[in-house]
């Protein structure tokens, strides 16, 4: 008896689960179906302006996408002002079809697409150099540092540091006094 | 002290001309003029004057350096006018261009006639009749001994070579002097009661009156015989006489003695020191009282004597002489129970033989050990037989009270030292005081005297050992150091003075300090200095040299002494181990840069002040503490930094494209944002 109420439970909580999945599924493509019916002229230039961001989507492997992130933000900086154009205008299939035929408009909104993935190629190197530059500094610094205090306070300082670390000493000028 | 050159006399060691001697602003010490019949035997007499009383007869007697002189008596006497006694005048210590050394220097008044007899015994003049011979000699003397008993000293050289004629046109007679050696020392052993006369002459001890009533009992038979009545015996058959005789009938024999000197003579002469003459028995009969006659015999003796050393020995006390001289045999005998058995069977003394069959125990007991040893077991049956005989260890024979003399003329002559250190450790003097019959005189004096000496032998640390033992017992012997032999240093107020003076001239690299002389301040210092000792015997340089620094300071300031440029300079050259042990180097140079101008003030306490403050040393760890965790710190950040370094240009990508991303998203929005507000205005 209790056997069969348990499965009864989990048959009825796991049909739970797979309803709200559906529903929710339904109700995004509800809306994008909806967006699509009512906003076409809006869809057709997003979707003809933003295709270097969905050819970054596919192409960008990273969980992060980051390269997704910087073609998609300068692709919408491209975007954004026929966007404009077309709500503050007609806001009509003619207005948003002389838009993406229009190959200044794709130019632009293609250049600016580009001009993200250059961000995104040409700024990590530049960035990860100039950090190992900044790191060297910082060693030095610290070398000269040590130096400074086994000048003042002897090899003694090199010994206690090796018990307590094991680290290899910094090179230091021989003790004139002994 | 000898301060100022007078004239040019004689020459020193080195051929140089010689100038008299100042002593305490009074005295003037010819060296180039020599009083050889003045001499004793190990002190030489010079010419003297006395600036105050020109018209005294004095004269110097310069002790040898090489023989521990008896300056207590010496202090005790100094200027006293004690009847019947050479008058000591002053005594210091001076420089004696003769020797090239400083040397203890008593003065003296000087006898009006010549000495009583030669060396030998001879007697100038020939015999004494007994008339002279009480008012003359035994009134005086007796007198003499009496103002000494007062002074709680005996004389110790009482013979008839260390008489003089003295008084109005030389008419009594005088002792002579007898602080130059140690006591007994130059003495005859006919001298020397039977008891003493075993032991070596610096190990005769100072003894009590009775040795000295003893000893002029001698010199008056002496004087009565005019020479040596036993000139032709060895010293061994007048012991083997005397042992069958008494001292009475193997110096008078058949001699024709005085009738009214017998009982004197008997008297002094008693080989028991229970019945012999007291000062004041002499003072009685002096006064004519008739005391009660003694009875005077040789030692017990038994029938059959014990053959030893291819002699038949009949009295203990020569056969314990005997069996000290050959140790192996003597501990052959004592082993296989021959002596015990001649004991028990033929002198009938059972409790003596079964104390020496308990020693010869010992050898089973501690059969490797040197409780065991047959040193060690012949000189505890030595005792056993003879008990008021010395203590007769490894060819030294020697009283418990003059083991502290015969200790430093050991040292002085470089002797057997160790020996008499060994004496020590094995027990031998507390043995000795175990084995006594009746009560002995400063026993517990004598057992703490050994105790004390005893800890210190155990202890091999610079301020212990044997050395400490010599000054602890002879508290007046100069150091010994070589740095300051020369200088004959007797009082740790002259102590620092003189390192001050033989820095002028010693090797800076010469370590200031040694065994005697931490000795000789632990011994004279009036307070503890053990954690000096202890700092100075640390293995490590820096701390030794510390502590010997350290222990210099704390005498100078105890005793507030004067500036010592030459010892604080002298120190100073050895205190560089001590300035590295301060982990700054900053620190260090200041402290060297410091250290000449305090040298210049000459002061050790300063000195040490400036090289071990306790302020600077601790802010020096706590410096050093903080520079070795800020180093450690460093340390761990540039292993940080440099294990990044792998993946630390992947990690600039990583963070590069972050940023990419991030700028575009801010380009966009600020676009976005731009290009409203255009459309809006």
């Amino acid at each position: 008896m209790a056997k069969t109420e348990t499965k009864d439970k989990i048959s009825q909580e796991g049909g739970t689960g797979t309803v709200r999945k559906v529903s929710g599924g339904f109700l995004i493509m509800a809306a994008l179906v909806l967006v699509c019916v009512f906003f076409t002229h809006t869809v057709l230039l997003v979707g003809v302006g933003l295709i270097p961001t969905f050819v970054a989507f596919i192409i960008d492997r990273s969980p992060q996408k980051y390269a997704t992130l910087c073609v998609g933000g300068l692709n919408i900086s491209g975007v954004f002002p026929y966007l404009l154009d077309l709500w503050i205008g007609s806001n009509d299939m003619t207005m948003a079809r002389a838009i993406v035929t229009d190959p200044y408009s794709l130019m632009i909104m293609y250049a600016t697409a580009g001009f993200g993935w250059m961000l995104y190629l040409a700024l990590p190197p530049v960035l990860a150099s100039i950090l190992m530059i900044l790191a060297q500094k910082k060693v030095a610094q610290l070398r000269t540092q040590q130096r400074e205090i086994l000048e003042e306070w002897g090899d003694g300082i090199v010994t206690l540091a090796h018990q307590d670390g094991g680290h290899d000493a910094p090179p230091h000028e021989p003790d004139r006094h002994g | 002290m000898a301060e100022a050159n007078i004239q040019a006399g004689g020459r020193d060691a080195g051929g140089g001309l010689m100038d008299p001697i100042l002593v305490n602003d009074r005295f003037v010490i010819d060296p180039a003029k020599p009083l050889d019949e003045l001499d004793s035997p190990t002190a030489m007499a010079y010419a003297a004057d006395d600036r105050r009383d020109p018209r005294s007869d004095t004269f110097a007697l310069v002790c040898h350096p090489g023989l521990p002189a008896r300056v207590d008596m010496l202090a005790a006497l100094r200027g006293l006018r004690v009847p019947g006694l050479l008058s000591v005048l002053d005594w210091d210590v001076v420089d004696w261009p003769p020797l090239g050394q400083r040397c203890l220097v008593a003065l003296m008044g000087r006898p009006r006639g010549r000495r009583v007899a030669d060396a030998n015994g001879v007697v100038h003049g020939g015999r004494m009749n007994e008339y002279e011979m009480t008012k003359r000699v035994i009134d005086p003397l007796v007198r003499a001994l009496d103002e000494l008993s007062v002074l709680k000293l005996t004389h110790r050289a009482i013979r008839p070579d260390n008489l003089f004629y003295d008084g109005e046109g030389g008419q009594t007679v005088v002792l002579g002097e007898s602080f130059s050696t140690p006591a007994g020392y130059d003495q005859s052993i006919l001298f020397e009661t039977p008891e003493r006369a075993y032991a070596d002459p610096a190990g005769r001890g100072v003894g009590k009156a009775s040795d000295d009533v003893y000893a002029l009992g001698v010199t008056l038979v002496f004087l009565l015989q005019g020479r040596n009545p036993v000139a032709h015996l060895s010293p061994s058959e007048f012991a083997k006489m005397r042992v069958e005789q008494g001292t009475y009938g193997a110096l008078c024999g058949k001699a024709r003695i005085p009738l009214s000197l017998i009982e004197p003579l008997r008297g002094m002469l008693n080989d028991d020191v229970e019945s012999r003459w007291t000062l004041d028995a002499l003072h009685q009969w002096l006064s004519g009282r008739r005391l009660a006659p003694v009875t005077q015999h040789g030692s017990r003796r038994s029938e059959i004597g014990f053959s030893f050393g291819g002699r038949d020995h009949t009295s203990l006390r020569t056969l314990s002489q005997a069996l000290s001289r050959d140790v192996p045999e003597a501990s052959r005998k004592i082993r296989d129970g021959g002596l015990e058995h001649w004991l028990r069977r033929t002198r009938n003394d059972s409790e003596l033989a079964d104390k020496v069959a308990d020693t010869a125990q010992l050898a089973t007991i501690f059969p490797n050990s040197a409780q065991g040893s047959d040193d060690v077991i012949v000189s505890k049956v030595c005792m056993l037989l003879h008990p008021q005989g010395p203590i007769r260890y490894k060819g030294l024979a020697f009283m418990p009270e003059a083991y502290g003399t015969l200790l430093a003329h050991e040292f002085l002559q470089d002797g057997g030292v160790q020996v008499l250190a060994e004496a020590v450790v094995r027990g031998l003097p507390a043995y000795w005081l175990e084995v006594q019959d009746g009560p002995v005189e400063d026993a517990m004096t004598l057992e703490r005297t050994f105790t004390q000496s005893r800890s210190f032998m155990q202890v091999a640390e610079p301020g212990h050992g044997i050395e400490r033992c010599l000054y602890e017992l002879n508290l007046s012997l100069p150091c010994q150091s070589p740095l300051v032999v020369r200088e004959y240093v007797t009082t740790i107020e002259d102590l620092l003075p003189a390192m001050d003076t033989v820095a002028d001239r010693i090797d800076a690299k010469t370590r200031p300090m040694d065994r005697h002389i931490c000795a000789f301040i632990a011994a004279h210092f009036p307070q503890s200095v053990d954690a000096h000792l202890a700092a100075i015997a640390d293995p490590r340089q820096d701390q030794s040299n510390l502590g010997m620094l350290s222990l210099l300071a704390l005498v100078q300031w105890r005793l507030k002494g004067e500036p010592l440029f030459g010892l604080t300079s002298w120190v100073g050259a050895h205190l560089a181990p001590v300035i590295t042990t301060y982990h700054s180097r900053s620190l260090r140079t200041e402290i060297e840069r410091e250290m000449p101008r305090y040298v210049r003030q000459g002061m050790l306490a300063d000195l040490y002040d400036l090289i071990d403050n306790a302020e600077r040393r601790r802010q020096d760890e706590f410096g050093y503490q903080q520079a070795r965790l800020a180093f450690e710190a460093a340390e761990a950040e540039i292993t940080g930094i440099e294990a990044s370094d792998a993946s630390g240009f992947d990690s600039g990508r990583t963070i590069g494209q972050q940023v990419s991303a991030a700028l575009s998203m801010l380009i966009a929005f600020s676009a976005a944002m731009l290009m409203i507000l255009m459309r809006m205005i």
